[in-house]
């Protein structure tokens, strides 16, 4: 039981050093992420730089305490009662479940989320405009609109999209609604071409041909894993398969919008700036990133379009951030 | 570390710790290395949520309904190893790797929060204590039942014989003992806990997370190990005590290098810290030992 006694007192020592290492006139800034994966780090990179380049400079004006939970729910949970207890001025989560366990941790606190695909079905927020409460942040939802933009001025008769999906995926289901709802005012209809299975996909995807002027494989496991054989039917047949994630253009697909995730850590830092001025954070607009960005990562796989019969136009190429030959 | 931290510390250790009792009834009473809780933890956390938000279910019996899908979860394990004969670590991973789809079809989704809902630790807002105070004590109190009820059981003659099982399947089978039907009731209370951990600490985190049972089976191991060897004992009584002192050092342990960044750690050394505390606190437990072999090294 000494041993206990030891530990425990050990503990409270390092503690109590450990807080007052907080210098007491700087502001706190606490940031925390389930993982660590290049999205995510990209994501804090920006909210450092955004805080910075509004003054807030780590070390100098405020202090920052960054902490990664490595994957593990239980120490996420931690964090969050160690940043409540250590009662900073904002709490900046990354990622959905970080996010809840702070919300869940305290409805005092100012926190801005971001790279949170769909904070509304998370229960973060109510609403996008002023959501009240104690909460805002940044969605970093697919962006549909600029891809469909990109997809037509590739495709210029682009009149039908086929939709290749798995329905028992939530997030495949959710896209397809969005590419619905953004392809309507573009004059783009949709073509669903379900396969539950990776099996089924070749299938899907010759029902397809002839019905639609170009497929969209959205970012849904059961299909990019057949990713491969959709983009050999596109070649046969000239089809231009298009995905939702640039990952797929390396693998042949002609095109993607991906979004730049240091562009949302820096809207999310922004916001954090405003707070840290004094303005309530409940006023602040949540936003969905692709909104509000203007720089995306367009990639471009030149010769997947040549061997589906598509010529690239310059004005896309222009925009390319990553062009693959 | 503020108070607010100390006790979110203690209500993550209570959690783990049923996550511990229930390692040691499966590896220790039962000698079956249960690689199941991988899955039932967060199947507990699913089944619950689901019940909640969805069927707007009273928390406390979707809780209840979430130990006995966990229950189902290490009864299926023990199933596979008694009638089918497959291994009893590849049955668990089985039933482990099957509970991840099975979880997303109960949450039609990865990610199923609770923030907007009743759990159990809003009833306890009745007694008008600050909750990061009342929801630990709260569960301190939840282990500590369960503890005794353990403890209770393994006093019973049906948990007597199944400690036999466990310990000599060969001497408990010739006094008639059914060896496989104790596994079937002992690895399914294991999960039935492991599941009610899981159902709670998806309430107190504010979601159930179809990755939540990621680490779990390392955690409830360790847990029990660290705390067998600082508090090493023959009686039921203090190894199950052992086990929740365990799980909560455990925790501590994580806790302090979350603290530890003024020495120049960064954030993604925490589970390297953690593990040299727990090491350290291992070997701490064995100074007596040493001490004395100075002792005997200085008289000659």
């Amino acid at each position: 039981m000494t041993v206990l006694l030891r530990s425990a007192v050990a503990a409270i020592v390092l503690g109590v050093a450990a807080t007052s290492a907080y210098a007491d006139d700087m502001k706190k800034v606490a940031i925390s992420t389930i993982v660590e994966v290049p999205a995510l780090t990209d994501t804090k990179q920006g909210i450092i730089d955004a805080l910075a380049a509004r003054g807030y400079v780590d070390g100098e004006t405020i202090t920052i305490d960054y902490q990664n939970a490595n994957g593990n729910m239980p120490t996420q949970q931690q964090i969050a009662k160690k940043f409540v207890g250590d009662n900073p001025d904002i709490i900046m989560p990354i990622t959905t479940p970080t996010s809840q366990a702070m919300i869940s941790a305290t409805s005092d606190i100012p926190i801005v989320f971001s790279t949170v695909t769909d904070p509304i079905k998370a229960q973060l927020i109510s609403q996008y405009e002023k959501p009240g409460g104690n909460v805002t942040g940044v969605s970093d939802a697919a962006p549909i609109e600029p891809q469909l933009d990109l997809f037509k001025e590739i495709v210029p008769g682009l009149k039908k999209i086929g939709f290749i999906y798995n329905p028992g995926l939530d997030n495949a289901v959710a896209t397809l609604g969005w590419v619905k709802e953004f392809g309507a005012p573009r004059g783009i209809e949709v073509v669903e071409s379900p396969a539950p299975t990776t099996n089924e996909v070749v299938l899907a995807t010759k029902k397809l041909i002839g019905e639609v002027d170009a497929i969209y494989i959205p970012n849904d496991t059961t299909i990019v894993a057949a990713l491969e054989a959709i983009v050999k039917v596109g070649q046969d047949v000239d089809l231009p398969i298009f995905t939702g994630e640039t990952g797929g253009v390396e693998r042949g697909a002609i095109a993607s919008v991906g979004l730049d995730y240091v562009g949302i850590g820096e809207i999310a830092g922004n916001m954090a700036a405003d707070v840290l001025e004094g303005k309530p954070v409940g006023e602040i607009d949540a936003v969905i990133a692709y909104k509000t960005l203007d720089k995306f990562k367009v990639v471009i796989n030149k010769g997947a379009a040549e061997r589906m019969g598509v010529m690239i136009p310059d004005s896309v190429m222009a925009q390319a951030t990553q062009v693959i030959e | 570390m503020s108070l607010y931290e100390i006790l979110g510390t203690l209500e993550t250790g209570f959690i783990y710790g049923i996550v511990a009792l229930g390692a040691f009834l499966t590896f220790r009473i039962l000698d079956f290395p249960d690689l199941t809780v991988e899955g039932s933890f967060p199947l507990g956390a699913a089944v619950a949520a689901t019940l909640m938000v969805s069927a707007g279910w009273n928390p406390w019996i979707a809780t209840i309904c979430a130990g006995l899908a966990g229950f189902v979860a290490g009864f299926m394990t023990a199933l596979l190893n008694v009638r089918f004969r497959i291994l009893h670590i590849l049955a668990g991973i089985l039933i482990a790797i099957s509970l991840y789809s099975i979880n997303l079809r109960i949450m039609s989704g990865p990610n199923k929060p609770l923030l907007m809902v009743d759990t159990v630790f809003t009833y306890l807002e009745v007694f008008g204590i600050p909750g990061y105070i009342i929801n630990a004590i709260f569960l301190g109190v939840v282990i500590i039942l369960i503890k005794f009820a353990l403890d209770a059981f393994l006093a019973t003659g049906y948990g007597i014989s199944m400690r036999a099982a466990g310990s000599n399947p060969a001497m408990a089978e010739a006094n008639g003992v059914n060896v496989g039907k104790m596994k079937l009731v002992g690895v399914g209370f294991a999960n039935g806990l492991t599941a009610l951990a899981g159902a709670l600490f998806a309430q107190s985190f504010g979601a159930a997370d179809a990755y939540m049972g990621i680490g779990v089976i390392i955690i409830g191991l360790a847990s029990v190990i660290v705390g067998m060897s600082i508090m090493p004992s023959g009686s039921i009584f203090l190894a199950t005590i052992a086990c929740i002192v365990g799980a909560i050092l455990y925790r501590l342990a994580v806790a302090l290098a979350l603290n530890a960044d003024f020495i120049g750690l960064q954030a993604s050394d925490v589970q390297l810290v953690t593990a040299l505390l727990v090491i350290i606190a291992l070997i701490l437990q064995q100074s007596g030992n040493l001490r004395s072999i100075f002792r005997r090294g200085n008289k000659r």
